[in-house]
């Protein structure tokens, strides 16, 4: 129950931010999908081949329409997981609330829990949900020339993820006594560093085996300090 | 054990392992900032020629024939081509024969003779790496290929996606529905019996002339296939099964973009790993293995193809070839490029069961390198090298031994860009960032390990956490030094007992044993009940 407690307050202080996510995801995408569409329904049905010859095999690439939705999906869940971890942990920090908030009948690692959770959850319900609904929209015959991949799918997943990734990154960075010329922000460099490492994935499979390895790295350090650090 | 002791097994090498790898990426960016720097503003790269020895004339002769294209006529005669002139497309040649007689002088496009062409090396496309650089995850997504197939009135009806993974091609109509799937075996409509083509490694197209239709050929691993999809057609034109293909060469194979010429077969040669060397001729699809000798290397055969005839153009020597490790090659030049080596090409026809029949053969002596050439094996007298060799000894000592087991030579191969993008990158780091200067890097490593040995000394806890330490230090060199420091750096304090400095981690001197002083206990210090000296 306390537990619930915890994570409905977690909840309703990250509402507004999740919404706000939710929101621009979910508009700018439909500006997006709206955009292509219009431009494909007044040139592109039945596709025309532009004039040049394909016989140069790079013309063959795959069209990319939505590389403006993957790089908004990156900036949204980064964006996100960023505002949450400094609602969470750093603003505690500044109004002096800490105390509170430990001091409560219930033990550190539920508090961490609540917020844990609280954060997943906000990354699920605005970008999580957004992606799915978008991806099983686009990908009715039609809209496209060709149905998305499924593999496109995992792949905004995994963009997801790496909203979790970044804030692990900031939590840390926030939870860290270290001066912030010292090694206080090396949470959030280290999730920089991830995200250069996964630019060099090609296999989804490496991809995720890279980002649970960055979760542990982060997540037992955050555990460690919060547990450990005096407020 | 509960969470808070066990995160602390897990979190202390997790903070370990986040910080050196900033602590060296770090490292490595101020190390290229101050090279590039230097590359920007420094004075421009100095390029001194060593003088080049003057050749007498029975050198000059050599390197004469040495220089001159040897090519065949169909009838087996050897022509000596020497370029007199070259202004963009001008060329002038003087022709000779096997004795060195001039048969012929003048541009090179009006000579009257007509030689053998031969089938030339597959390139371009899509190769593997591209191909893994298209499946790259970034914020737009990783791409794949797809083939249009497009009508009469140059529109797309048909897109033919790859999908990586299943390694099959699907279709969709112009509306995005499922047409079909182009596998190994053949086009099928259902998915269950789509079969992989197997490891991709290259794909190159070309067109019907009087539209866009692309017809693909497709490499994999063991099998070449020719993938027409506006027929509908899936053709393996060669199955090697436990071979592998290392070569591909082709003549006249694009003959739906191309007028071919009327006289050269289509064909396409694969040379093998295993040594097999392989022709395979279209309209209809005959396969022909040439029975080579073993002793033929690969690189050295050519193959021309006439409607009547076929040959086989074979170029050997008895140098060496340069040896991979880069640190043999001084040994290497010094060996045999000093030497005059008996060199070759050998012209025979290929018979129809395969056999080889002999035609004629120029040999000729190819002068040592060292004739002309003067190589300096001294290091360039240039600021950028001085920069990098002394930037570079704060590297990690590992850089070497990796970059000798993972690198080889690049250099030489040029190949490490088509493998994995992470083999890639380490190739790089640790070919650009290895140290160069060994007395100073081996100073440097000392000198961090003496600093850490100097800051540790005060501030240890355990003889194993301090050993391990200098040792992290040692392997790391100064991005290890600055994660110790990061880790390790504590208040110290003068011991009350034996007046040396301790740090506070541990409750007794290092030195002396004392364990830390304890407050007097006063009348209000309720908290510290239990806890006092007395």
């Amino acid at each position: 129950m306390r537990f619930l407690a915890l994570l409905k307050k977690e909840l309703r202080e990250a509402l507004p931010w999740l919404l706000l996510a939710a929101f621009i995801l979910a508009f700018c995408s439909a500006i997006f999908i709206g955009e292509y569409t219009r431009w494909r329904r007044d040139f592109d049905e039945p596709a025309t081949m532009s004039p040049r010859s394909p016989v140069r095999m790079d013309t063959f690439r795959e069209e990319l329409q939505l590389r403006d939705i993957g790089t908004l999906l990156l900036y949204t869940s980064c964006g996100l997981g960023l505002v949450l971890a400094v609602r969470q942990f750093l603003v505690p920090s500044f109004l002096k609330t800490w105390a509170f908030t430990i001091h409560r009948s219930t033990s550190r690692t539920t508090i961490l829990l609540g917020k844990f959770t609280a954060a997943i959850i906000a990354l699920i319900l605005s970008c999580g949900i957004i992606w799915t609904l978008f991806f099983w929209y686009a990908s009715k015959p039609g809209l496209f020339p060709m149905p998305l991949r499924q593999r496109t799918f995992a792949e905004g997943w995994i963009i997801i993820t790496f909203g979790l990734v970044m804030y692990f990154g900031t939590v840390l960075s926030a939870l860290s006594t270290a001066r912030w010329y010292t090694t206080k922000m090396f949470g959030l460099a280290f999730a920089g560093c991830t995200f250069m490492l996964l630019l060099l994935q090609v296999s989804l499979a490496l991809c995720l085996v890279m980002i649970i390895i960055s979760l542990v790295i982060l997540v037992s350090q955050i555990i460690h300090t919060f547990l450990n650090r005096e407020f | 054990m509960n969470l808070k002791n066990l995160t602390k097994y897990i979190s202390t090498p997790a903070k370990i392992i986040m910080t050196l790898i900033i602590f060296l990426i770090v490292v490595l960016v101020i190390q290229g900032a101050i090279i590039g720097t230097v590359g920007l503003f420094g004075p421009p790269e100095k390029w001194t020629e060593s003088p080049q020895p003057e050749l007498t004339e029975a050198q000059k002769q050599r390197w004469s024939i040495r220089d001159m294209r040897k090519e065949f006529l169909p009838d087996g005669t050897i022509h000596l081509i020497e370029t007199i002139k070259e202004e963009g497309k001008l060329r002038v040649v003087n022709v000779y024969d096997a004795n060195e007689t001039l048969l012929w002088d003048s541009k090179a496009g009006s000579n009257p003779y007509h030689y053998l062409s031969w089938a030339e090396a597959v390139e371009g496309g899509i190769n593997e790496a591209r191909m893994d650089q298209l499946q790259g995850i970034t914020s737009g997504f990783s791409r794949t290929l797809f083939v249009p197939v497009i009508n009469d009135e140059r529109q797309i009806i048909q897109r033919w996606r790859y999908e990586p993974g299943a390694d099959y091609f699907i279709g969709y109509d112009w509306q995005g529905r499922t047409v079909g799937y182009a596998g190994s075996e053949c086009f099928i409509e259902a998915k269950q019996e789509a079969k992989p083509f197997g490891e991709f490694k290259r794909v190159v197209d070309w067109r019907y002339r009087d539209h866009n239709a692309p017809l693909l050929l497709w490499q994999t691993t063991n099998r070449l296939y020719q993938i027409d999809f506006e027929k509908r057609d899936v053709e393996i034109l060669l199955d090697l099964q436990d071979d592998e293909i290392e070569k591909i060469a082709w003549q006249n194979w694009e003959v739906e973009t191309f007028e071919p010429d009327d006289r050269l077969r289509i064909f396409i040669y694969v040379a093998t790993k295993k040594g097999a060397h392989v022709l395979v001729f279209r309209d209809p699809i005959e396969r022909l293995t040439i029975n080579v000798p073993r002793q033929w290397k690969g690189r050295g055969v050519q193959i021309a193809a006439l409607q009547d005839k076929i040959f086989i153009k074979h170029s050997g020597s008895e140098a060496e070839p340069p040896p991979r490790q880069y640190w043999l090659r001084e040994a290497w030049w010094q060996e045999h490029e000093t030497k005059s080596h008996r060199t070759w090409v050998e012209l025979h026809e290929v018979k129809q069961d395969g056999d080889l029949k002999f035609i004629n053969r120029f040999e000729w002596i190819r002068p040592p390198l060292v004739e002309k050439f003067t190589v300096s094996w001294d290091e360039p007298d240039d600021l950028r090298w001085k920069t990098r060799k002394y930037v570079t000894a704060v590297s990690s000592p590992l850089f070497n031994p990796v970059f000798r087991f993972f690198g080889g030579d690049p250099w030489l191969e040029f190949d490490f860009y088509s493998r994995s993008p992470w083999y890639a990158l380490t190739v790089e780091i640790t070919r650009d960032y290895r140290a160069t200067k060994m007395v100073l890097h081996c100073s440097v490593v000392v000198l961090m390990i003496c600093v850490a040995f100097w800051h540790g000394w005060a501030r240890r806890t355990s003889w194993g956490r301090f050993v391990f330490w200098l040792v992290f230090v040692a392997l790391f060199n100064l991005a290890g030094f600055l994660t110790y420091l990061a880790l390790n750096h504590t208040t110290v304090i003068r011991c009350e007992a034996c007046g040396k400095k301790r740090g506070l981690e541990r409750n007794d001197c290092p030195a002396c044993k004392t364990l830390l002083p304890l407050p007097e206990r006063r009348e209000t210090d309720l908290i510290l009940v239990g806890q006092s000296n007395s």
